[in-house]
């Protein structure tokens, strides 16, 4: 059959190329002249490419200089397609919660005729990012410690207390159900890396048997509120001692808040310590974070979603090394997550094992 | 290990290209680079994994087939159980021996569902460690990836 669709624009990071495009949009957008400059290119993250630049805006005889920061989910990265509408709608119900700090939202484009990819424009925080596996937790102030605790606690109960339906999240999520978001999940992530379709040798034993095991115990939420999807220790920035943000929105999706308690406590980001992330006192963070979501810790549920995180991950790096296997990666890392699939793996026959002995 | 070595010796020497090249400044680096394609490219025909690891994973899976039907066979359960025939090759009788462990993941969690709980512990028991030693077969291959470094900006 003869292709007629129109070919997709090339994404091209070089500034030379993207920030004309981008500019034109933005002129669009903000009905004034706008001159971007500054480009710089991050090495965090493995999903969405991030790149930080100036854009100048001239309103009447107002010039205002914006430090902003450009996402693109370029069509070959990790969990490709992408869609930046969910992250642009959340952050944008976000902006005032009280004790959830997220970057300023500005705009967002899902035509991929703009510049090659989806993106999204957010406000540059200021602050670093704490990695457990960085030690960072040992270098800072006691004091930091404690308040950048007590901070990501609160920050995930006001998020899990959200009214999303009361938002235009309401539209975007309606179907969600307390009795199919775990499968939802499950589902998505096996459909992730064409487990349902895929020659069935081709995926590892353990992650058909861990999308059985999940398929056959999914438990039945007890409220459906929004799930970050990837609220680890990792995911926000700092300064002195303080949350500036809480980033990396793109895993978003109305779940259950227990699948964010068990992702933000896997072992797998807490670098061989006891502490969630490295960083925070296991029962501390329980014990706060029950009182102000007013959500139950049914411990069996939070294993069934460390499962379920385990999955999810081992899923990302399966589709990683797919991607390399077919030539569609831009980025070599993800040559070197394949190689995390083992360790993910036997993580999840432990915790397995531990939930059917 | 679920992806052939040429195929990430092309992926390593298409980033070096696309990503790498455009952004050297000195000749010295370029030609740095030359002599490391150079050598990607000849080892891309001659790598392959180990094949003692590989038939060490086969063999642990197809034992825990064995073992499951055997205990199968013991509980005195008249179920027709899955079977998929062995290839010839390495890589093809691995993936016959995932195949066939997969099979009988399907077969526990659906008809062996009716099985009395002791047969059905003992037997999901058996899959789940042939598939731990296999993952520890994998892992003992691999050592430890720096992921800090490859997101850490040189200058915040």
């Amino acid at each position: 059959m003869t292709d007629l669709s129109i070919p997709q624009l090339e994404l091209d990071l070089a500034p030379d190329s993207l920030a004309p495009r981008l500019q034109t949009f933005l002129q669009a957008q903000w009905h004034a002249p706008v001159q971007l400059s500054g480009w710089r290119r991050f090495p965090a993250g493995f999903s969405w490419v991030t790149m930080g630049f100036t854009a100048v805006v001239q309103q009447a005889a107002n010039v205002r200089s914006l430090e902003l920061i450009l996402r693109i989910g370029d069509p070959n990265g990790l969990l490709a397609p992408y869609k930046a509408q969910p992250e642009y709608l959340v952050l944008a119900a976000l902006q005032s919660v009280p004790g959830l700090p997220v970057p300023l939202v500005h705009t967002y484009c899902d035509d991929a005729a703009v510049i090659g990819a989806p993106f999204l424009i957010t406000g540059r925080v200021a602050g670093d990012t704490p990695m457990p596996w960085k030690g960072n937790a040992e270098q800072r102030e006691a004091s930091h410690n404690e308040s950048l605790s007590r901070e990501f606690t609160d920050a995930m109960a006001s998020l899990h207390q959200v009214d999303w339906r009361a938002t235009s999240l309401g539209q975007l999520w309606g179907a969600a159900r307390p009795d199919s978001v775990a499968r939802d999940q499950v589902r998505h992530w096996a459909h992730h890396v064409g487990m349902v379709d895929a020659p069935r040798a081709a995926v590892p034993p353990q992650m058909h048997h861990a999308m059985l095991w999940l398929e056959r115990e999914a438990p039945d939420a007890e409220q459906v509120t929004i799930v970050h999807g990837d609220f680890r220790v990792g995911n926000f920035l700092q300064q002195n001692g303080h949350i500036t943000a809480i980033l990396d929105w793109e895993l978003v999706h109305a779940g259950d808040p227990l699948e964010d308690v068990a992702w933000a406590g896997l072992r797998v980001f807490a670098a061989g310590s006891p502490r969630i992330g490295g960083l925070i006192d296991r029962e501390t963070f329980n014990r706060r974070y029950a009182q102000r979501a007013g959500v139950q810790l049914r411990p069996d549920v939070i294993r069934y979603y460390e499962v379920l995180g385990l999955f999810k991950s081992a899923a990302m790096l399966m589709g990683a090394t797919q991607r390399v296997a077919s030539g569609r990666a831009r980025d070599v890392r993800m040559a070197s997550m394949g190689f995390q699939l083992a360790s993910t793996l036997l993580e999840l026959n432990r915790l397995i094992t531990e939930a059917v002995e | 290990m679920n992806i052939a070595l040429s195929q990430l010796v092309q992926a390593l020497r298409r980033t070096l290209d696309d990503n790498v090249l455009p952004e050297l400044h000195t000749d010295h680096a370029r030609g740095q680079l030359a002599a490391v394609q150079d050598i990607l490219g000849k080892l891309e025909t001659m790598a392959v994994w180990s094949p003692d690891a590989m038939a060490q994973q086969i063999a642990v899976l197809l034992q825990a087939c064995a073992d499951f039907r055997a205990a199968v066979a013991r509980a005195g359960v008249d179920l027709c159980l899955p079977y998929t025939p062995l290839a010839s090759g390495d890589d093809d009788t691995m993936l016959n021996a995932q195949a066939q462990l997969i099979n009988l993941s399907d077969w526990l969690f659906d008809a062996g569902a009716n099985l009395a709980r002791p047969i059905q512990a003992e037997l999901n028991a058996i899959l789940l460690q042939a598939m731990r030693e296999q993952l520890f077969i994998q892992r003992k291959l691999i050592p430890l990836t720096d992921f800090g470094a490859m997101t850490s900006a040189a200058s915040p």
